[in-house]
């Protein structure tokens, strides 16, 4: 669980560093400079977390790194409300993954799973914050947007579920 | 066979006796010939992987030491196993950490009578009478010898990790390589007392149904060694350095079983080459990523070049 919790974060990381590299001296280059510093601390609760519980990272970690960067940088080169539809994409997908986790975890056993509840209940809200954001910035008008939207869900969907078992 | 409308329909081949055969027939005796090598395999191939990689190893290695000393009656122990289990039964009865203390109890009695009666259910016996237990009680090891030799090696990854975690305290000044060697050493060194019965034990481990604890076993023990050196990466080097340590304990341990030189210093050499090998791919590492670097302003600074030249970068400062 914490594996692809940790893989997701990278993901996302990587994905800000990807439309940075292309948006850096745009407009909306301040905002996406502060998701991604916000999504750095994420990514370093869930690294704490796996030294301690000793848990292995995925061993997709370089396809991550390589395929994020380009999911970001591609969808920002189609335009700012391009990249504000991905980032809401991938936002919606990792609210409802966490969502799915919190149940799990508290169905088994809430007390022993404080810590961790509480980590992904921080970054849950972040990346709701995130979402919200996106919209605002006009995701909805970017070109495409439902196809975009769907096949970037899907694709979360699916590293998702291979993070979990590699 | 070679009227002309059939060789419209069949392509022909001349066999050695200077016969034209249809493509029908050279693919009948084709098939023959496959299921002879089927046969052939399906008699052989079990004995080749019972001698076969373990960790690494070389049946060149194994074989000849196999013979001397390997003398486990694999299926004649599983039905004697079976009518002691029935008996042995009583001790399942009992709660887990109970069953464990009777099982710790056997194996350090059986351990001194390695020598004598090698990695067998016979040491087991033995052990069990020395203190006690009824000579059945060896049924709590359910695969007998093979099972003897598992709880060994779990108890020596016990014991690294206690070992580990009282100098962890000490020596957190050196770094993560002399580390990794420091802790490699003390547990080839737990194997040094049962040496000449090694190749015993190691010929049990490698067989097919034992070969996925044995692949579990030695993942905690490298698992065990990396966390404990101080390695906390969480990428792809999380996977490279645990191969490293595995494949060099599995290196040591091969050596120590055929090396005869007092004290197995040749040994003991050839892990400090191995670790020292391993730091020069570090420093590789290292100086290729600064490289990169270097390469990536490069790229850079070539780039405004080009723009300049081509009078891009004027063009863009005019247009804003």
């Amino acid at each position: 669980m914490l594996r692809v919790d940790h893989a997701g974060e990278f993901g996302a990381n990587r994905i800000y560093a990807g439309q940075m590299a292309v948006l850096g001296r745009s407009k909306s280059a301040a905002l996406i400079q502060h998701m991604w510093d916000q999504e750095k601390e994420h990514k370093k609760i869930f690294d704490d977390l796996m030294v301690k519980h000793r848990v292995r990272p995925t061993a997709l970690m370089p396809f991550w790194h390589i395929a994020g960067f380009l999911l970001g940088a591609g969808s920002a080169v189609l335009g700012e409300k391009s990249a504000m539809a991905c980032t809401v994409a991938v936002e919606a997908s990792i609210v409802e993954h966490y969502n799915d986790q919190l149940r799990k975890l508290a169905n088994e056993n809430p007390e022993k799973h404080a810590e961790i509840m509480a980590a992904i209940k921080k970054c849950r809200d972040e990346e709701q914050e995130h979402h919200d954001t996106g919209m605002d910035k006009g995701a909805e008008q970017a070109p495409l947007y439902k196809a975009m939207t769907a096949a970037i869900k899907v694709g979360c969907k699916a590293a998702i579920a291979l993070s979990t078992k590699v | 066979m070679t009227h002309p409308l059939s060789s419209c329909f069949c392509s022909c081949r001349v066999n050695r006796g200077g016969q034209a055969e249809n493509s029908l027939f050279s693919l009948f005796r084709g098939s023959v010939h496959l299921w002879k090598i089927d046969r052939m395999l399906a008699r052989y191939l079990p004995l080749l992987q019972c001698y076969g990689n373990f960790m690494g190893r070389t049946t060149i290695i194994a074989r000849p030491l196999l013979a001397s000393n390997f003398s486990t009656n694999g299926t004649t122990s599983q039905d004697a196993n079976a009518s002691a289990q029935s008996e042995g039964r009583r001790e399942e009865q009992v709660s887990s950490s109970k069953e464990d203390d009777v099982k710790f109890k056997i194996f350090s009695a059986a351990l001194p009578l390695v020598h004598q009666l090698g990695w067998t259910k016979e040491c087991l016996e033995a052990g069990a009478e020395s203190i006690g237990f009824s000579k059945s009680s060896h049924g709590i090891f359910e695969h007998g010898g093979t099972s003897f030799v598992q709880f060994f090696h779990r108890n020596c990854n016990k014991e690294l990790r206690k070992i580990a975690k009282v100098e962890q305290i000490e020596s957190a000044k050196s770094d993560e390589l002399t580390k990794v060697h420091q802790l490699l050493e003390k547990r080839l060194q737990m194997i040094l007392p049962y040496l000449p019965q090694w190749p015993q034990a190691m010929a049990l481990m490698s067989r097919p149904h034992s070969s996925l604890d044995s692949y579990k076993l030695l993942y905690e023990l490298a698992d065990d060694i990396c966390f404990f050196a101080g390695d906390r990466s969480l990428n792809a080097t999380w996977y490279t350095k645990r191969a490293a340590v595995a494949g060099l304990y599995i290196t040591g341990e091969l050596s120590l079983v055929q090396d005869k030189s007092a004290n197995c210093d040749e040994s003991w050499q050839m892990l400090a080459r191995r670790i020292e090998d391993l730091r020069k791919v570090e420093e590789f590492g290292g100086s290729c990523s600064r490289q990169q670097e270097i390469l990536k302003d490069i790229a850079q600074s070539s780039l405004t070049l080009i723009r300049n030249l081509t009078g891009m970068q004027s063009y863009q400062r005019n247009s804003r």
